[in-house]
């Protein structure tokens, strides 16, 4: 809708994450979701996992992941997936 | 919901992994929009807040150092005087409906 209210927003249905995502989990399922474009390289406290065809980079880090993501809102939901899928939450 | 100091309390999220000591792993989206807008980044910022205080009525949007933000969701101009202005827009994974519709919004604003 053109409007969004206070309250709307889906933070209970967003999984909170409690650690990094497995970096080889996290291939396979962006392969799974279509994005099987994945380089990944070592970094100082993590990776960097490239999608050249989707515009994306991941930092993936011990206590954050930060998703560079220029696609479109499709191939942001299978990142959230993906990330979901590899990633322990509560 | 939790029982503290003999007392049930709500308490959010990030309160619940302080008091177990757990340290949550942030997982944040950030997107560009590419603006045509002529004058300082500062203007613009200005001009976006308005426009979603006009689109989120109710919700706390402030400003700092030409920085937006609601709740999780970071706006920030980027851009000389007379150049295309680069507008990041990064929210949290718990923040994706309003993320993704702040990002809507202004990528609708610049088309």
């Amino acid at each position: 809708s053109q409007w969004l209210n206070p309250g709307d927003p889906a933070k209970i249905d967003s999984p909170v994450a409690l650690g990094a995502p497995d970096v080889a989990a996290l291939v396979r399922e962006l392969a799974r979701e279509g994005l099987g474009d994945a380089r990944v390289e070592a970094g100082a406290d993590g990776c960097i996992v490239h999608l050249p065809r989707h515009d994306t980079l991941l930092h993936v880090e011990r206590h954050a992941t930060h998703v560079f993501c220029e696609g479109r809102a499709h191939v942001r939901q299978a990142l959230r997936r993906a990330l979901a899928a590899c990633t322990p939450h509560v | 919901l939790c029982v503290k100091d003999n007392r049930l309390s709500f308490l959010d999220i990030d309160e619940v992994c302080d008091e177990i000591g757990i340290n949550r792993h942030v997982i944040r989206f950030t997107s560009t929009v590419r603006f045509e807008d002529s004058g300082p980044a500062i203007k613009t910022a200005e001009k976006l807040k308005t426009l979603l205080e006009e689109k989120l009525q109710g919700w706390c949007i402030t400003i700092s150092d030409g920085n937006i933000s609601v709740e999780s969701v970071l706006i920030k101009v980027e851009g000389d005087n007379d150049n295309t202005k680069n507008i990041y827009v990064s929210w949290t994974n718990q923040d994706e409906d309003l993320g993704s519709y702040i990002l809507g919004l202004l990528q609708s604003m610049v088309q």
